[in-house]
């Protein structure tokens, strides 16, 4: 017969191990859904511009930035400055930048160096995209293979790896 | 002094055993807290890795026509308008079978409209449909593009009344039955809605 004091203290550890087994299945679940994606490929071919233009890509770029936002983001607005860096970095490594809304008519025209608007796309950009959220952002290399993906705005560390990404996929060409 | 010594004694001891218990208390809190956090993380992860999702009961219903510089449905938009909303690829049926639907279904119903979206040049056509029973577009939004593939990949066809989605049937091989359920269904809305009408009046 166990005395109370051995049953507590068996108790104590096998709590322990369980909430030591949870928290190392969180981290992993945490890493799973951050680094979803990877290389997958978009379908991010062809469109048609803001303006009513046809667009048909650019196939030589060494990397394409697919940014998901809309003109009633509020949360895009409060991410523009780190965003303006990512298309800074992007226009450096000679990389496109695509901004897409998820429906047509939520995106003003904006002209900049470097950064095509779309208003429809020619293909399904797929699950990846799902739940429409903005903003969203997405690195792929020359093969449209994802690289990079993040959900929401940037903190600066991961605007610091978007942007290593980014010079990383340039230096591969 | 002694009892006095003893009782102090006891009070410790009892304090001493209920810290186990509080610490045995707050971890099974915290595995508690943390599988639900987990079970949270889980979930969404199955949900962003799932291919199978449920059709939006709406859509974005906007695109550019194929074989024209314009926007579909541009200007001439009408609420009261019902849009069959169907891919073309090489995987799915043909523009021909399309065509049977639509005259099927436009010989039984009224002010519906045939839209397919192509994903590939070669299953368009070369030019615009000559007795125009079908539109042809080359791209729409991406989120009705999300709504039309997972559709697709469903094996259905999408029926649209305005933006609201009224039913997604089963494409199949036959046209016949295909423009049976359509025009049933576009019947079948209109009916309700003129009872009501009636109703209201």
């Amino acid at each position: 017969m166990l005395s109370t004091s051995r049953i507590i203290s068996r108790a104590l550890a096998l709590a322990i191990a369980i909430n030591v087994a949870l928290g190392v299945t969180h981290l992993v679940l945490a890493h799973e859904l951050s680094t979803h994606g990877r290389g997958e490929t978009l379908a991010l071919r062809s469109g048609v511009t803001v303006t009513g233009e046809r667009w048909s890509g650019v196939p030589s770029a060494p990397c394409h930035i697919l940014r998901m936002t809309s003109d009633n983001c509020e949360f895009c607005k409060d991410d523009e400055v780190a965003y303006a860096r990512l298309r800074a970095a992007a226009a450096r490594s000679h990389c496109q930048v695509v901004e897409v809304a998820p429906t047509a008519g939520m995106l003003t025209e904006d002209a900049r160096e470097g950064v095509v608007q779309l208003r429809y796309i020619d293909h399904d950009l797929g699950t990846l995209i799902e739940p429409f959220i903005t903003p969203h952002t997405i690195i792929l290399d020359s093969e449209q293979s994802v690289k990079w993906m993040r959900r929401g705005t940037f903190d600066q560390s991961a605007l610091t790896e978007a942007i290593a990404e980014i010079d990383a996929l340039a230096r591969i060409l | 002094m002694a009892n006095s010594t003893n009782q102090t004694g006891a009070g410790i001891s009892e304090r001493a055993s209920l810290v186990p218990l509080l610490l045995l208390n707050a971890l099974a809190c915290m595995a508690a807290v943390i599988a639900v956090l987990d079970f949270r993380a889980y979930s969404k992860l199955r949900e962003v890795r799932s291919h199978r999702t449920e059709i939006p009961r709406s859509g974005s219903l906007r695109g550019q026509e194929a074989f024209a510089n314009s926007e579909w449905p541009g200007e001439r938009y009408d609420y009261s308008r019902y849009v069959v909303l169907f891919l073309l690829s090489p995987d799915a049926p043909p523009l021909a079978y399309w065509r049977e639907v639509a005259i099927r279904s436009l010989s039984r119903a009224n002010n519906v409209e045939f839209v397919a979206v192509c994903t590939a040049r070669n299953a368009c056509g070369d030019g615009p449909p000559v007795d125009n029973v079908l539109t042809i577009l080359s791209s729409m939004d991406p989120f009705q593009m999300r709504v039309l593939s997972v559709a697709a990949g469903q094996g259905r066809a999408l029926l649209y009344r305005g933006p609201m989605l009224q039913e997604a049937p089963l494409i199949g091989n036959s046209a016949e039955l295909l423009a049976g359920v359509i025009s049933q269904r576009i019947n079948r809305q209109d009916e309700k809605e003129r009872v009501i009408n009636i109703k209201n009046h």
